[in-house]
């Protein structure tokens, strides 16, 4: 059928598309594209952000952010749109984390009013194997987390990562090494030796 | 302890990472997309109207009392509000104190205290900064979660910063408002 764009969820033909191709369509007009797209990356940008930030609110708004970049037509055919994706809800998150930072202090400086609130997320975990393995990455620094959570998790070549990352390629082996040192102590106590 | 690669077992535990529970859809994306810009975003710069400020500058400036730690406040019976601050420049983080300087190299952030909700006008001498705000009773930050850092385009010596809480969002005055203000001052580079 040709003439206006589909308007409802997950018209039938774009499932099968590339993400590059729903995002043309999207810029085309394509409302049905930008959903399946949305659809197909909510999850991944929504837990990178969660677990970057550890906040659900704020990782639902950098999820918001991220894919209203989508909406404004900001991707550039000229690249991937998992890279484009992810660097956008990266750098989103590091703004928060240095804006959180900052006001943290300052709280503190000026009259500490307001504890932290804990994340129902985390309350949610009953697995302790898992839970464990939460606290092991949210307790990395942020650029190590965020390798972890591009690398292993995202499954992302390490050229993606490193260049999400505005790293080089030696920086990312060497966060990723540093990373895998972390959680293996806080996961297998007992397979630390001396080196 | 030595590095090696994560075994499949290993990396299998991590790309299983359950994603967290969200109710987010497709229309809460396209809708924020439709929404105004967030007034909230408080204090881009410090370039904001000075058409309205002159109209208003002598009512804001008129309407504050002094207080016992030599503070201007507002008058009683139309609440409370206290505004602080805090430099934060290459060494760090310091509270301010009226009459305090603030070096070129420092920026401050300001933090409100109001004891009922209500709307909420910061100023800088005469200058309303950014949107007037409607907030809730306890502490509010310019910014939100996002908190926004301040410096004059020009470090001019004395400045005064206001914060007045009002029942609505209308021009302040000083029989509807209450206030507080601190004044900094900003050393030449």
């Amino acid at each position: 059928m040709r003439g206006a764009p589909a308007l409802t969820p997950a018209a039938p033909k774009t499932p099968n598309l590339s993400d590059e191709d729903l995002a043309h369509a999207w810029i085309a007009g394509d409302e049905a594209a930008f959903r399946t797209l949305f659809d197909r990356w909510r999850d991944p940008v929504l837990g990178y952000a969660w677990r970057m930030l550890r906040r659900r609110e704020e990782a639902e708004e950098v999820c918001v952010d991220a894919f209203c970049r989508i909406v404004e037509g900001r991707w550039q055919p000229s690249g991937g749109f998992r890279a484009y994706i992810f660097t956008v809800a990266h750098r989103l998150c590091l703004d928060r984390i240095r804006r959180r930072g900052r006001w943290s202090r300052v709280r503190t400086l000026l009259r500490a009013d307001d504890g932290g609130a804990s994340s129902p997320e985390a309350a949610a975990i009953n697995d302790q194997r898992l839970n464990r393995l939460e606290k092991a990455i949210a307790a990395l620094p942020d650029q190590h987390r965020a390798a972890v959570l591009l690398f292993y998790r995202q499954e992302m070549p390490s050229r993606e990562v490193a260049d999400i990352l505005d790293m080089s390629d030696q920086q990312l082996r060497s966060a990723l090494s540093y990373a895998r040192r972390r959680l293996r102590k806080e996961l297998n106590p007992a397979e630390e030796v001396s080196p | 302890m030595t590095d090696r690669e994560f075994n499949a077992e290993e990396r299998a535990e991590i790309s299983n990472l359950p994603p967290p529970e969200s109710g987010l859809t497709a229309d809460d994306v396209l809708e924020a997309r439709r929404r105004p810009a967030n007034n909230n975003q408080f204090f881009t710069g410090f370039a904001i109207a000075a058409v309205t400020l002159l109209a208003v500058a002598g009512v804001y400036t008129s309407g504050l009392g002094s207080g016992d730690d030599g503070r201007e406040r507002g008058p009683a019976g139309v609440g409370s509000v206290h505004l602080q601050a805090a430099a934060e420049g290459p060494e760090g983080m310091r509270p301010l104190k009226p009459g305090d300087h603030v070096a070129s190299d420092e920026q401050v952030l300001f933090k409100v205290d109001a004891d009922r909700a209500g709307w909420l006008h910061l100023l800088e001498g005469d200058a309303v900064m950014g949107s007037v705000v409607q907030i809730d009773a306890g502490s509010f930050t310019p910014g939100g979660d996002r908190p926004q850092a301040w410096r004059p385009d020009h470090a001019t010596g004395s400045l005064t910063y206001s914060a007045w809480l009002c029942p609505d969002s209308t021009t302040p005055t000083a029989e509807r408002c209450a206030g507080d203000q601190i004044a900094l001052v900003w050393e030449r580079d």
